[in-house]
């Protein structure tokens, strides 16, 4: 207990006996005995509060106006003494008790006047209280009382001052429980389940006791005796607020109890929320909140790990920071009537689990990022241990050789083909010896679908972290291109076979025989020269054949008009020779060399088609510039039906127009024509 | 009638040369590039000109530039162009504007001496020569329904001298048929085409040419 506290025990023992010497000589005291034991109950309890609150830090001032509720009730027992000045003194002081103890109710609980209506009430209790009886005592006779001393202080006998006087003061009085109660009824109303359990005994007792308070101040004129009745009526009930008080105090210290509980359940709640519920429980306040701090994002977030703004959330609402080895860990939001020592004894209590709680979040909150960081990455991820044993995945269920809750746990020998397995724990057994990243490719069927994966091996402690990334279209691509290659090296290689061998087989088989014509001509020449002239018209036919087909041939290499005229000069030429009518349509400008050639055998190879197999009747060919981009088409009115990937010529010329970068097409629906498209970028 | 010859192909030019001569011409000069070629057209005012197509330097179509320069600033020679290929573009190149002094041969009928000298002799008398390759093939190109379907076989036959650029008389000698004949087809041809009559030779084929690449 503090000095304070015993100074005001010690006052109230004086105090006690002073007014005890007082009740028990007084000779117009009718019942001594019961009058100084109800006032000594009523003072008391108002002293015993008052030392109560006077130690707990947070209640001082509590304690300080039940104190002096207590030690002036003492004043009254003045009016016992049977000394005229000492008597009237005692019948002026009186009520002083009574304001402090509406200053004492308007302040609950938090301990400061709020309004400024409430200020002026109490500030008018206090006037009235201390102005209102010497008032009376200065104009009145002392009536009702025939045992009493004179009254001392009597300036003027008049009753007519007196009503006068008590009229304002019962209008005074009447302001003042009634701003009392409103200003009671509205703290009521606004106050949350915590506070209304403190509220709650102090309220109505302090209603009963204004309510008698009322009755008498209404009544007492009328009657004596009813108004002697009140007068004890309303000591006790007076004399019960500050048990009342105490029982609010008495909440609060339960409340303190059940920290001891806390910390129990602290210990034994494995996740935020049983936390936030203990802690509710501990502190009787089911609004309470909870925010985690983040110290590396200087944030706080709640127990589901949103975020939260502290500032916002605690309007009107008191914080309670949470520290733990110096640092701030957590801050419970809580209603600000709680108990600010019963709040700060939950906070030390809890702080143990709120930063074990807290360091959870943290890593949680990283590990969120990570996670989302991780998901951006298209590539799958597994983590595995040296023995292959899958411990973790981040992954498309599609991309998995097991359904996903198969695979934790199990082992690659078991999942993967064997020899796919046998090379990825040689990689992981590699990663881990040597901390160096092991690569390598291997191929999977999944889902019927042949593909491949290229994996990254990297050491993460004693587990080996494995990036795998799908490179089936990669690889595919690259095989379609190797093969386009291919297929263009042989094409060149083939045309160049039947270049040799028309070369071989026509032209040079003619000049062979022309010069074997020559040849004997030239020895006939004397002995049979009709034989002779005979053999040199043959040779010069055969010249004639020899050079119409290398002609021929030189043309297939690659028409000269066609670099020196472009497109639509070659294609007259082709036009022409078409044993169909041919519609050309070019435009006058010049195509890149590249592309001009690209689509003259486009066109070539199309009317080799038509005549060969289209029976058709009409051609139309298209040379337009769309968009940056050159598009042949070559449409017949012919039987249609031509496969693009049966015959060498087309599939030759998706190569040439490929290698372009350009698109070749074929329509070719049976008895609807055959109609190609060949499309190239063309600046 | 005086000749002059552009051709890089020493053998082959010599061989022109001597065919040339035998056929009663006047080489007056021989040329093996483009420019050679101008300055001896220059020199020596030829009445014909009978150019390759392809001589150096890049050997692509430096004759057929020649032979417009030629006729650019020397109306009165005759050009006749040599080809080792025969591409309808460059006939027409060539007979744009007038088909008159004009000539456009394979370099194979300069096998056929005395064809070959005839077509000389008609560029340089003004007229115009055209392979019957090129001809052909315009003739037999095939078209959407025509007029040239309701042409005979023998109208057709006329049709194709004249495009070669074959006066009435040469059609006659080519057909064994009277002048007179070859007229009456002549005009057959030209009412069945529609076409209005013309009397040059050199005209007659600008017409004829103009309406076969319809």
């Amino acid at each position: 207990m503090k000095r304070t506290g015993w100074a005001v025990v010690g006052c109230g023992i004086l105090f006690s006996a002073i007014g005890l010497a007082l009740v028990f000589t007084s000779d117009h005291e009718s019942t001594p005995a019961f009058t100084a034991a109800a006032n000594l109950v009523v003072a008391w309890s108002f002293i015993g509060c008052g030392v109560v609150a006077l130690s707990r830090a947070s209640d001082t001032h509590f304690g300080f106006l039940m104190s002096a509720v207590g030690l002036t009730w003492f004043l009254a027992a003045l009016s016992e003494s049977n000394n005229g000045l000492v008597y009237s003194i005692g019948n002026v002081l009186w009520a002083i008790p009574l304001a402090f103890f509406i200053h004492a109710l308007l302040s609950f609980p938090r301990g400061y006047l709020e309004t400024k209506l409430v200020y002026v009430t109490v500030a008018t209790a206090y006037v009235i209280l201390a102005v209102g009886p010497v008032l009376f005592q200065l104009f009145g006779e002392n009536t009702g009382c025939s045992d009493c001393p004179a009254n001392e202080l009597i300036v003027v006998d008049s009753p007519n001052a007196v009503d006068f006087v008590g009229l304002i003061f019962i209008l005074l009085g009447l302001f003042v429980c009634a701003a009392t109660i409103w200003v009671l009824v509205r703290r009521w109303r606004a106050a949350s389940a915590p506070l209304r359990r403190v509220l709650a005994p102090v309220f109505a007792t302090s209603a009963i006791a204004i309510g008698v308070f009322l009755l008498a101040a209404f009544v007492s004129a009328a009657s004596q005796t009813v108004a002697n009745v009140l007068f004890w009526l309303l000591l006790f009930a007076v004399g019960s607020v500050p048990i009342a008080f105490l029982m609010g105090l008495l909440r609060t210290r339960l409340a303190r109890a059940s920290v001891a509980n806390l910390v129990l359940e602290l210990g034994a709640a494995r996740d935020p929320e049983s936390t936030l519920s203990a802690l509710r429980g501990a502190l009787g306040d089911p609004s309470l909140g909870l925010a985690y701090w983040l110290p590396d994002r200087s944030r706080w977030v709640d127990v589901s790990g949103w975020e939260l703004d502290l500032e916002a959330e605690s309007q009107g609402r008191r914080t309670t920071l949470v520290e733990h080895d110096g640092a701030v860990v957590a801050a419970f939001i809580h209603d600000s009537s709680l108990d600010a020592e019963l709040a700060g004894a939950v906070s030390a209590a809890a702080s143990l689990s709120l930063a074990r709680e807290q360091s959870i979040q943290v890593v949680r909150q990283s590990e969120s990022r990570y996670r989302a960081l991780l998901n951006a990455i298209p590539d799958l991820m597994f983590r595995m241990s040296r023995d292959g044993t899958y411990l973790d995945f981040k992954g498309d269920r599609a991309d998995l050789a097991v359904p996903p809750e198969e695979l934790i746990g199990s082992n690659a020998r078991d999942i993967l083909p064997a020899e796919v397995a046998e090379r990825l724990l040689r990689g992981i057994g590699q990663a881990l010896d040597t901390g160096d990243v092991a690569t390598g490719d291997y191929e999977l069927t999944l889902d019927g679908v042949q593909r491949t994966f290229e994996a990254r091996i990297v050491r993460d402690g004693e587990e080996a972290v494995l990036i795998v990334r799908d490179i089936s279209e990669r690889k595919q691509q690259e095989g379609e291109l190797r093969s386009s290659r291919v297929r263009l090296v042989r094409a060149g290689d083939e045309a160049r076979r039947r270049l040799e061998r028309n070369l071989h087989d026509g032209a040079q088989q003619r000049l062979v025989s022309l010069s074997l014509a020559l040849r004997l001509a030239h020895a006939r020449l004397r002995d049979a020269p009709e034989e002779a002239e005979r053999l040199l018209a043959g040779a010069s036919e055969e010249l004639a054949q020899a050079l119409e087909e290398l002609r021929e041939l030189a043309r297939g290499i690659h028409p000269a008009v066609l670099s020196e005229r472009g497109l639509s000069a070659a294609l007259e030429a082709l036009a022409g020779r078409a044993p169909v009518p041919v519609g050309v349509t070019v435009p006058p400008d010049r195509l890149p060399p590249a592309v001009e050639a690209a689509a003259y055998y486009v066109i070539s190879e199309a009317l080799a088609n038509v005549a060969k197999y289209a029976e058709a009747s009409a051609v139309e060919i298209s040379v337009t510039r769309q968009n940056g981009r050159a598009v042949i088409e070559v449409a017949d009115d012919g039987v249609g039906g031509a496969d693009p990937t049966r015959g060498s010529g087309l599939s030759g010329l998706v190569d040439r127009v490929e290698a372009l970068d350009g698109v070749l097409k074929v329509e070719s629906e049976p008895g609807a024509g055959t109609r190609i498209r060949a499309e190239f970028p063309c600046e | 009638m005086r000749v002059v010859i552009a051709e890089d192909s020493v053998l082959l030019r010599e061989g022109v040369v001597r065919i040339l001569a035998e056929a009663g011409f006047d080489v007056v000069g021989q040329a093996g590039t483009g420019d050679e070629l101008m300055l001896k057209v220059r020199s020596y005012s030829p009445d014909v000109a009978i150019v390759d197509i392809r001589m150096p330097p890049t050997h692509t179509d430096e004759g057929l530039r020649a032979a417009q320069e030629i006729r650019e600033k020397h109306p009165g020679v005759g050009v006749l162009v040599l080809s080792q290929y025969i591409e309808p573009a460059y006939a027409m190149e060539l007979l744009a504007e007038s088909a008159e002094g004009v000539g456009y041969l394979l370099k194979d009928r300069i096998s056929d001496m005395h064809e070959f000298a005839d077509a000389v002799r008609r560029v340089g008398d003004g007229g115009s020569a055209l392979d019957p390759t090129i001809v052909s093939q315009l003739v037999g190109r095939r078209r959407q329904d025509g007029p040239l379907d309701e042409l005979t076989a023998r109208e057709r036959e006329v049709l194709g001298l004249m495009a070669e650029g074959r006066s009435n008389q040469g059609i006659a000698e080519r057909l064994v048929v009277t002048e007179r004949a070859v007229e009456k087809h002549v005009t057959n041809i030209f009412s069945k085409l529609r076409l209005p009559p013309a009397t040059a030779d050199h005209r007659r084929v600008l017409a004829v040419l103009a309406y076969l690449r319809g």
